[in-house]
């Protein structure tokens, strides 16, 4: 199960791991355990990856090593 | 597609295969007028945009699987151009 980050979470001034986002259920065939942070994607391109269409709505396709998010002061 | 401003990078090595040379970039949907207009996302880069930047983006995977040269990426959100 994925919780999507928000500002909060990626700046670091959330210290609660779970947003407010509605949390939601992923395949994942990197990996991915928990506390991990993943890149996924949601909609129709899920199944792209598969060679036949699946009932999938939601996909992880990344693993990230690092990453840095620095929205501007004013918003 | 949407508008969106560059707010930082992610940096991954586990994914899938048609993410392998792209920048991943960390955006911020935006409003007309510049302000903040939604949670952040990911996106591919194709074309360098700095920090900041306001660009523009396609949430369309069958567009960006023409791009990545890969039919089963799954990749939905890319950078398609600066807004001035």
């Amino acid at each position: 199960m994925i919780s999507p980050m928000g500002a909060d979470q990626l700046t670091g001034k959330s210290s609660n791991d779970i947003s407010a986002a509605w949390s939601l259920v992923a395949f994942d065939n990197l990996g991915a355990g928990v506390g991990d942070e993943v890149l996924y994607v949601e909609g129709a391109e899920a199944m792209q990856p598969f060679d036949r269409p699946i009932p999938l709505d939601a996909i992880t396709v990344a693993l990230l090593d690092s990453y840095r998010y620095t929205p501007p002061a004013e918003s | 597609m949407i508008l969106a401003r560059v707010d930082g990078h992610a940096v991954t090595s586990i994914g899938h295969p048609s993410l392998i040379g792209q920048a991943i970039v960390l955006c911020t949907p935006i409003d007309e007028s510049g302000a903040t207009a939604g949670s952040p996302f990911a996106a591919v880069d194709p074309i360098g945009a700095g920090i900041h930047a306001r660009v523009f983006i396609t949430t369309d995977g069958s567009w960006t699987q023409g791009t990545v040269h890969d039919d089963h990426s799954p990749i939905r959100n890319q950078i398609m151009g600066l807004i001035d």
